[in-house]
């Protein structure tokens, strides 16, 4: 890879070859981060539907149409895309041949197509033996549950974090948008990053097996394990408040919408009574524990507090407790957050255009570097759009064979 | 000098594979993650809390007060021999202790810093306070947590946003560090926990601009799946039973009838196709629960399991740890901690073929390490430690 190091392009992972066998969220998701830093990507879709996000949508004006879907279009921005069916023989040498040439290798292959597809890791270890290789699935190649089906909520209801979304007499809530992937692929990234580095170290390749149930009974879901062991709690919906903590730790109207009343140290606790003038019921005895507080005089409060916050504004509340340190927050629609002038400032969204769409601001990567330039966004491709450039100009294709290739389906 | 949930995660991930990790801390500014309810006792102790034991596991830690001069110079000695430095505080606390990346690059120019406060360090709310849940608020996510068609959204309580942000930091941090092997440069990340929650919101963020639209609770609905949620089962004594199922393709539906013995819902307009299952949804899914209310959730998952659709119990917390196939994999791992004994911390879910992780080490006591790691890595006398304990320096 360092001989490519400076081969123009930006960002740190600029000559970092990946090739993505990636479908809706959480591979796609993980490989467009890697994308974000410099990496070149070359997405493979299936000849015809392509990915399955094309369909998810957001379209304009609500007309489906698969070269206009948001969720698309987001994950696989500056991205190469080519169409290669790997269920057929011709297929599968195109693609062994592409992963000669690759670094690392990120695919959501369920356990069963990954055995039919050949991507066991000893045949792509002969292949390209520095290879990395990122597997994710939703209960893992190993472990107790690897035979199990399943979609992004069931790998994430192992963990159950969704216990706790919603309101106590109701169902508990999936997470909305694909959460439950876009978290996953964070960590496929995260993963590709550790392996890269420990392969670098020692000249060999290295197989990932990356599961979104257990990435969420660990990283998000791991501490319950402990404190419910020693009695304290299990996870519950409880709606607006939550239970356990000090006081306050919940939602509350204001006069326009709602703000997150949250207060984790007795230092935020005091600056907000400093906000609202040090009422008298402040220095009642009943409300010095903040802990007790919560368990047993949360109405009462909520209810001395409640024409405070329905006297003011989200963003007056937010102004006034941004100056006092107090870290009440408001809850933001889309509509605001797409306004919101601190993200703005921050240069957070990236200005973009689609042909057939016009102009589209993508939610930015969440980092700046000091001391290198991250690369401009380019759109996401056509299904297909870079098959002539990367089998003819890489694999040393004829037209005349991708044509062939065309009329037979496999690209 | 990372603290809390997000500011720990980074440091956490990097001990797990091996990474030798002293978190910088104070007891005059005590970690909130080592605060709150006891779990032994009533009384408040900085070593009982399972955030602080899972998130600073295998970590040496040093207490030092970074308010006075040499306790700010004891951090930058330290920075001189360091790889990495994480942090999250509010950008003016750590440029008023003079240890911001401009203070700490004069000390050590090949350093790699991560900064992941929850605003970042520009912008009009850059010193902005707030916790995981502030962000669900701030995203949107908040927003379109709730039962599709009620009005008011039911919010996402959890705290996502503090190892979400600490994963990007990590990506961040050895991307910057693999640039280093080959440049020699350092650098340093700005990173954002809001920003962080808020790359994920891309779909409502598109509806808006495409289609006007500021969110709405999502509940069960799906653009690709139906039935989809999370369904009601046998309760036991003191827990709710639950278990979501999602179909996606015909064969998925047709198994799903049959195994629910409603063949006649393969020939009824109303379920015949994901569209129409999506505008039926709320008949659906009382069938669904009549059906599901009967069983044992365990059964049911496996009942479903062996019919190929995908059908899975909600685990608490109990469920998870009594699973002891969780425990044989390293989902869970006993570690044994001197104040709480042997109690489990989550694993390593990233799971190499070739790089096996050293195994998992405890959280370290307040202050455990200040002597050695004075003395061995700052090359200080005992004499010089007790003077800077004297001092007030080292609390």
């Amino acid at each position: 890879m360092s001989d490519r190091l400076d081969d123009g392009g930006s960002g740190p992972l600029r000559g970092v070859r990946v090739l993505e066998y990636g479908d809706l969220v959480n591979a796609p998701y993980a490989a467009k981060i890697l994308a974000d830093l410099g990496a070149d990507v070359l997405k493979i879709e299936r000849p015809g539907t392509g990915d399955r996000s094309r369909a998810v949508g957001p379209f304009p004006d609500d007309e489906e149409n698969p070269e206009a879907s948001g969720l698309f279009l987001y994950l696989n921005g500056r991205k190469r895309g080519v169409t290669l069916d790997l269920s057929s023989a011709r297929g599968r040498e195109m693609f062994d041949e592409l992963l000669v040439s690759t670094d690392i290798l990120i695919e959501n292959a369920t356990v069963r197509e990954f055995s039919e597809l050949g991507l066991s890791p000893e045949r792509l270890r002969a292949l390209n033996d520095r290879l990395i290789h990122l597997s994710i699935t939703p209960f893992g190649h190993t472990g107790p549950y690897a035979s199990f089906k399943g979609y992004g909520l069931n790998a994430a209801a192992m963990s159950g974090v969704p216990l706790s979304l919603g309101w106590p007499d109701r169902s508990p809530l999936p997470m909305p948008d694909f959460l439950e992937d876009f978290f996953v692929g964070v960590v496929g990234a995260m993963s590709c990053m550790l392996a890269l580095w420990g392969s670098e170290q020692d000249q060999r390749g290295e197989w990932v097996d990356l599961s979104g149930a257990e990435t969420w009974m660990t990283y998000q879901a791991g501490l319950s394990v402990l404190t419910w062991l020693f009695g304290t709690r299990q996870a519950r919906r409880e709606g607006w408040r939550r239970t356990g903590g000090p006081y306050p730790s919940s939602v509350m109207h204001c006069s326009d919408g709602e703000m997150r009343v949250v207060a984790v140290t007795m230092r935020e606790w005091r600056r907000f009574l400093d906000v609202m003038g040090t009422p008298a019921w402040s220095a009642d005895p009943r409300f010095q524990d903040r802990l007790k507080m919560n368990e047993l005089y949360a109405d009462e409060l909520d209810a001395l507090i409640h024409p405070w916050l329905m006297a003011r504004t989200k963003s007056q509340l937010m102004e006034t407790f941004y100056e006092a340190g107090v870290p009440f927050t408001p809850i933001k629609d889309f509509g605001d957050v797409y306004e919101d002038p601190h993200l703005r400032a921050r240069g957070f969204f990236v200005a973009t255009q689609h042909a057939g769409i016009g102009p589209l601001e993508m939610p930015g990567a969440p980092y700046h570097f000091a001391n290198d330039d991250l690369p401009l966004w380019e759109a996401a491709p056509a299904l297909g759009q870079c098959n002539e450039e990367v089998f003819e100009g890489q694999l040393g294709m004829t037209s005349s064979d991708l044509s062939a290739l065309r009329e037979a389906g496999v690209i | 000098m990372g603290w809390v949930w997000a500011g720990a995660v980074p440091g956490q991930i990097l001990s797990d594979w091996g990474a030798d990790v002293i978190k910088v801390e104070s007891s005059r500014r005590l970690d909130p993650a080592r605060q709150g309810r006891p779990i032994i006792g009533d009384k408040p102790d900085p070593e009982q809390n399972s955030l602080h034991h899972n998130v600073n596991r295998g970590k040496r830690s040093v207490t030092i007060d970074i308010t006075t001069e040499a306790g700010a110079g004891l951090v930058k000695a330290l920075v001189a021999t360091a790889d990495i430095v994480i942090e999250n505080m509010s950008p003016h606390a750590l440029a008023a202790a003079g240890l911001n990346y401009a203070a700490l690059r004069e000390v050590n120019p090949r350093i790699i810093m991560v900064s992941q406060p929850l605003a970042g360090q520009t912008g009009p709310y850059s010193n902005l306070r707030g916790y995981g849940p502030s962000v669900n608020g701030l995203t949107g996510l908040d927003y379109i947590t709730g039962y599709e068609g009620s009005e008011q959204f039911a919010g996402f309580n959890h705290n996502i946003g503090d190892a979400n942000v600490a994963m990007f930091a990590v990506v961040g941090l050895m991307a910057a560090l693999r640039r280093r092997e080959h440049t020699g440069q350092g650098e340093y990340i700005d990173l954002s926990m809001w920003e962080a929650l808020t790359a994920h919101q891309a779909i409502g963020l598109l509806d808006f601009q495409m289609n006007g639209r500021r969110g709405q609770p999502r509940g069960h609905d799906h653009p690709l799946y139906s039935p989809y949620g999370i369904y009601r089962c046998q309760d036991d004594d003191v827990e709710e039973g639950w278990i979501a199922i999602v179909v996606e393709t015909d064969t998925e539906w047709r198994s799903l009838c049959e195994a629910m013995g409603r063949a006649e819902w393969l020939a009824d307009d109303r379920f015949s196709s994901h569209s129409n299952r999506r505008k039926h949804r709320d008949e659906l899914d009382a069938s669904i629960t009549e059906w599901t209310r009967g069983w044992n959730k365990f059964e049911l998952e496996q009942f479903l399991q062996d019919r190929d659709i995908a059908g899975t119990a909600c685990r608490n917390a109990g469920d998870r740890y009594l699973d002891t196939r969780l425990r044989e994999w390293g989902t869970y791992v006993d570690v044994e901690h001197p104040v709480l004994g042997v109690e489990p911390l989550y694993g390593n879910p990233v799971r190499m073929e070739r790089h096996k992780p050293p195994p998992l080490r405890r959280a370290p006591l307040l202050g455990e390490h200040n002597r050695q790691v004075l003395q061995e890595i700052l090359g200080m006398s005992e004499e010089e430690v007790t003077q800077l304990e004297a001092d007030g320096v080292l609390r």
